[in-house]
Order: structure tokens, then C-alpha cells, then sequence
């Protein structure tokens, strides 16, 4: 569905359209700056079609700018400048014609702190599709509400409270209302920024269970601090220092073997 | 010496503390002692009637339905304005010296005396270009009520709260956590209809109180309804106002509101019955009490439930 190009002109001639091993997107030097400090310093990154990619790397060495660049959302900070390409599908995000509002339909986004609307449960999750479609059937409509909420193993906690404000959920249930409401919209990529940092391990679990099998249809990119949860879900790893991206490879290959000597030491806990 | 000057700054936080209370309580009771005895269902519902004699002037009726008309003309009039003034600064707007000058605007507006408003209003609804918005007077020939109506008044009512209006609201809009619109901007929603879909239906409460704000501010003004309104006690479209097809003449032509009856009917106007002046004040003020109520209901309302 929707496989309209972003730039509406298809692929662009830019070169990379066929990047070799299927990746989804091609992140190519990227440097970007909050005014006139330097953030991410000429990162360069294969983002893989159905893995989880996880990104580790100590606090304010950019994870979470880097993820904000892949959906645009730095947009939003005026005094945010990038360069490089990022490509999605082989089409330059970034590109002067390119309908940032169709990125964003197609990579979705989880934050680090749950943030559902001040709606009810059931809106929270219908809302973007509603907007996507706004001739939608209300039966066709609550079938996706309910299995996307299927998909973010929260239909039974909230299936007698689906008018209750998002709002009065636990803040696991929130967090699984939020990738919900992702999976409502149906993007090709999702992003999750620290999702599961306020949680308790119990939700935790539910939810690196959920990214696992998202993994079959959908390509995940997640940052996370907490080293074990890199180890259990990623197929690939990335490690961020500085705004450099240190290492990248298979995510077994980077914590059973690293390259790098910084690598290493943050993996065996030594900083950060 | 120190603990002294500590407690001067205290009784002196104290004492102005109690004197405001005080002001605020004098007003009250004085208007409950002097205006309170003419309250009656009668004042409420009768037409002031013009009479030497105190105990023959009526109610109030006419200028009660006059404030009610000339509120809400005006916040209606106000509000689509005030509010896309408000999304443009809130939203839009970046430092440009375009957008300084327009602030720079909006606050020299706020300070302008209403009577300027009002004869500024005067100034332009006499043109013979919008005539549209005021009828002749009867009588009169070829000549205009002096451009005034319900109408003007209300434009010139927007006008002047305009202001207050739009910074309230902008002041909401801002207030509503960025996290909303990060998530309705990754779930690819645009723009607009994050504005209109998240944003404002998350900053409703606080538009409300900018509403009730500016009616406030229109119920309470005086200087625009005696130049815009004019000095008629009653109605002067064909009566009975009510009848849909007297709707728009009612609204062309003038009346008066409870601020300008206030006037009129004091000895300081012209008028010989100040008890019932009184009587005004105190339904004016509770009016206004109460507006107050519900903005002060609203805010703890919406802090409650961002808690
Ligand atoms: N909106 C912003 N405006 C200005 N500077 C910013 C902004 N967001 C982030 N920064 C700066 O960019 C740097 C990287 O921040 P970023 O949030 O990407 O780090 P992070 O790796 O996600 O850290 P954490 O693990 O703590 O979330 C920090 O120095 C931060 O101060
Ligand atoms: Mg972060």
C-alpha cells in the first residue's frame, strides 16, 4: 500500500537507489548541529529491512538525534542543521521535494517518555488512522484499533476500558498504547527512543517480546541504555560516542567481539 | 536587626494584603446595601421608563439584554480573529521583524484607553460605506444615528479586546506540552490538523478562559457603549426584538447595556433614580463574579487532570 514516492518523482538519480544488501535506509555522512554545536560528526549507517537495529552509546553522545533525524522530527528545532544524505527506499529524505508528512506516515516513532494524547484509549489508537482515511467504515476502524492493540499485547489489560483517558493507563500500559497507536498507522519503519526506560522489567519483557516479532514485518530501530536488552533483541548494534558512530555490525559480532577499544570498555561497563 | 526589617516587610505584605480584601469587600457590601433592596423579579424583567419619580422607572430588562447582545456579538466577532492571531504567533510566526512588529502591535493595542477605541469606532462606522451596519434614525433626514448600533459597538468591542483575547490563547496553545505534537507529527500527521485535531482541543480550557476574559472585559466597559451604543434606555429596533425578522434591524440599531444604565440613571448622568443604579451595579458585578468562577473552575479543572 501507499508506495507512492516520497520525492513523488520515484527514484532518485542520486546513485544509491540500489544499495546493496537490502537495506531500508542508507544513512550516508551525516554531521548535524543544535546552532553552532556539533551533534553527530559524519555518521555513516545501513539500516536493515525486517531487523531490530539497536543503538547503545552513552548519555548525550546523540542516539536519540540520530533517531530524530530519520523521521525528520528535528525538524522542529529550529536551530537544527544537517548534512549528508539519509535515504529511505533509496529516496533522499531530506531532498527539497520530499513530503516530510509521508516520511513521517512511514517511519514511525515510540518515545522515551509514554506520551499518549489527552484521549480516550480507543482514539488514542484510531486517531491517525482516522486521519489517514477519514472516510473510514467505524467497522473497519475498530478492527484495526483492536488488533493493534492485539499487537502491542495490551488488548486484554484495556478491552473493558477503551473510553477511559489514555492518560489513566500505568506508564507500561501507556508505552504499549503509544507502539499501538504506531502499529495503527501501519509505517514501514518503527523508531523507539529508550521505550522501555521508565518501565518495570515485567513490562520490559512484554514489550522486547512485542519487538521481536514486529521484527518480521517491520524494520525497528530502537536505542536503548540498558545493555542486556541490546544483547537479547538486536541483529545489529551500533555503538555512539561523541556523536561518532564508533563500531557497527552484527549485533554478535560487536558484543562478543569488538573492534574498537571504546567499544569494549563501555560493553564491559566501564563508562557511561 | 535584621529579624526586624524582616518583620516591617512582613506586616507591610500583611497590612496591603488585608487592605486589597478590604477594597474588594467595601464594593461588595456597599452594593448590596444600597442596590440590594431593589431586586426584585419586577426589575429584572421591566423596561426602564423615564419618570421624575424613582419608584416609576422600571427594570432593567432592556439594558440586561443589551449586555447579553453586545457580549456575545463581540466575542464572536473577537474570537475567530483573536484566535488565528493566536495559532499564527503560537505556531507559525519566527523572528522575523514583521512578527516583532505585530507583537510590538498587539501591546500597544492592550494599552489603549476604550474611549479612543471607541471614538476611533465612531470615526469609522459614520463613513457612508458602512452604512450597512447602523440605521437611520427616525426623524432624522438623511442623516445616520451617528453610526451607532449594536453592531458597531461590537466590532469596536472586538477591537478593543482583541488583545487580551489572543494572548490568553496564545499563552494556552504554548502551554501544551511539545510531546503531543511530537507524536502527532510521527504518526505523519500534518501540520494543520495537528493544530486543529491535537493542539487546541488539548489547549481548550485555557481558550475558554480567554473567552470569558474578553466577555468580562465587553460587560464591564462603558466608554465604547455611550459613544457606540449611544444613550436610548430601550431597544430602538422594531419591536418585538424577538421575532426572527426584527433579528438584524435590532442588531442595526441601539439600546443600551447595564454600564451605560449605571450612568444614566445615577445623578451623575442624568438620571434621578440612584437606587436603582445600585440595583445594576450589583447584578453587573455578580455577572462578572461568576464569569470569574467559571475561568478559576476551568483552570483547576484542566490542573487536575494534567496531574
Ligand atoms: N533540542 C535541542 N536543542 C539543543 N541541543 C540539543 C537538543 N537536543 C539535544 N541537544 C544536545 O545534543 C546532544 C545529544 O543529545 P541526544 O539527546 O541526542 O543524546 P542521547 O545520546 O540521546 O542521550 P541520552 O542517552 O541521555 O538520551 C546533547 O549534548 C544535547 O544537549
Ligand atoms: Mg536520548
Amino acid at each position: 500500500m501507499q508506495q507512492t514516492g516520497i520525492t513523488g518523482a520515484g527514484r532518485n538519480a542520486t546513485g544509491i537507489g540500489n544499495n546493496p544488501n537490502n537495506s531500508k535506509i542508507m544513512v550516508q555522512d551525516i554531521s548535524s548541529w543544535y546552532g553552532a554545536q556539533p551533534v553527530l560528526k559524519e555518521v555513516s549507517m545501513p539500516i536493515h529491512a525486517k531487523s531490530i537495529t539497536g543503538l547503545i552509546g552513552p548519555s548525550g553522545c546523540g542516539k536519540s538525534t540520530f533517531l530524530r533525524c530519520l523521521n525528520r522530527l528535528n525538524d522542529l528545532v529550529r536551530s537544527f542543521r544537517l548534512q549528508g544524505t539519509i535515504t529511505l527506499d533509496g529516496e533522499d529524505i531530506y531532498h527539497p521535494d520530499a513530503d516530510v508528512v509521508l516520511v513521517r506516515r512511514k517511519v514511525g516513532m515510540v518515545f522515551q517518555h509514554p506520551n499518549p494524547f489527552p484521549m480516550s484509549v480507543f482514539d488514542n489508537v484510531a486517531f491517525g488512522v482516522r486521519e489517514h482515511n477519514r472516510q473510514i467504515k467505524k467497522r473497519e476502524l475498530e478492527e484495526i484499533v483492536v488488533e493493534s492493540l492485539q499487537k502491542a499485547n495490551l488488548w486484554e489489560e484495556v478491552k473493558d476500558k477503551l473510553q477511559a483517558s489514555g492518560l489513566s493507563l500505568s506508564g507500561g500500559q501507556q508505552q504499549r498504547l503509544c507502539i499501538a497507536r504506531v502499529l495503527a498507522v501501519m509505517p514501514e519503519v518503527i523508531l523507539l527512543d529508550e521505550p522501555c526506560s521508565s518501565l518495570d522489567p515485567v513490562s520490559t519483557a512484554k514489550i522486547e517480546e512485542l519487538l521481536l516479532q514486529l521484527k518480521n514485518s517491520y524494520t525497528v530501530v530502537v536505542v536503548t541504555h540498558n545493555l542486556g536488552q541490546a544483547r537479547r533483541i538486536s541483529d545489529y548494534l551500533g555503538f555512539f560516542l561523541d556523536g561518532r558512530l564508533v563500531e557497527y555490525g552484527a549485533a554478535a559480532e560487536v558484543i562478543t567481539n569488538p573492534r574498537e577499544k571504546a567499544t569494549e570498555d563501555y560493553l564491559a561497563g566501564n563508562f557511561g | 536587626m535584621a529579624k526586624k526589617r524582616h518583620f516591617a516587610g512582613y506586616a507591610a505584605c500583611w497590612v496591603s494584603g488585608v487592605l486589597t480584601l478590604l477594597v474588594c469587600l467595601a464594593i461588595i457590601i456597599f452594593l448590596v446595601l444600597k442596590g440590594a433592596h431593589v431586586l426584585n423579579w419586577r426589575f429584572l424583567t421591566e423596561d426602564p421608563r423615564p419618570s421624575l419619580n424613582e419608584a416609576l422607572t422600571g427594570g432593567i430588562l432592556a439594558p440586561l439584554i443589551g449586555t447579553v447582545f453586545l457580549t456575545t456579538l463581540g466575542i464572536c466577532f473577537a474570537l475567530p480573529w483573536a484566535l488565528a492571531t493566536a495559532i499564527y504567533l503560537a505556531e507559525y510566526a519566527e523572528d522575523t521583524p514583521w512578527v516583532k512588529t505585530l507583537r510590538t502591535g498587539i501591546d500597544v493595542l492592550a494599552g489603549v484607553p476604550t474611549i479612543v477605541f471607541a471614538i476611533f469606532g465612531l470615526a469609522i462606522f459614520t463613513h457612508p460605506g458602512l452604512a450597512f451596519f447602523s440605521t437611520m434614525v427616525e426623524g432624522v433626514e438623511n442623516a445616520r444615528a451617528f453610526g451607532r448600533s449594536f453592531l458597531v459597538a461590537a466590532f469596536t468591542m472586538a477591537m478593543m479586546v482583541l488583545p487580551f483575547v489572543a494572548k490568553s490563547i496564545e499563552e494556552a496553545i504554548r502551554a501544551v506540552p511539545v510531546t503531543y505534537k511530537e507524536a502527532a507529527f510521527a504518526l505523519g500527521i500534518s501540520k494543520w490538523r495537528t493544530i486543529r485535531m491535537v493542539i487546541l482541543p488539548a489547549a481548550a480550557a485555557g481558550i475558554i478562559t480567554g473567552v470569558v476574559l474578553g466577555i468580562g472585559r465587553i460587560a464591564g466597559d462603558t466608554a465604547i457603549v455611550w459613544l457606540c451604543l449611544g444613550g436610548s434606555m430601550t431597544l430602538t429596533g422594531p419591536q418585538p426584538w424577538w421575532e426572527p425578522q426584527n433579528w438584524l434591524a435590532t442588531l442595526q440599531n441601539t439600546g443600551s447595556t447595564l454600564t451605560t444604565y449605571i450612568f444614566y440613571s445615577s445623578p451623575a448622568g442624568e438620571g434621578n433614580s440612584p437606587n436603582k443604579a445600585f440595583g445594576a451595579g450589583l447584578v453587573l458585578i455578580v455577572i462578572i463574579l461568576a464569569l470569574n468562577a467559571v475561568v478559576d473552575y476551568l483552570g483547576r479543572f484542566t490542573r487536575l487532570k494534567e496531574e
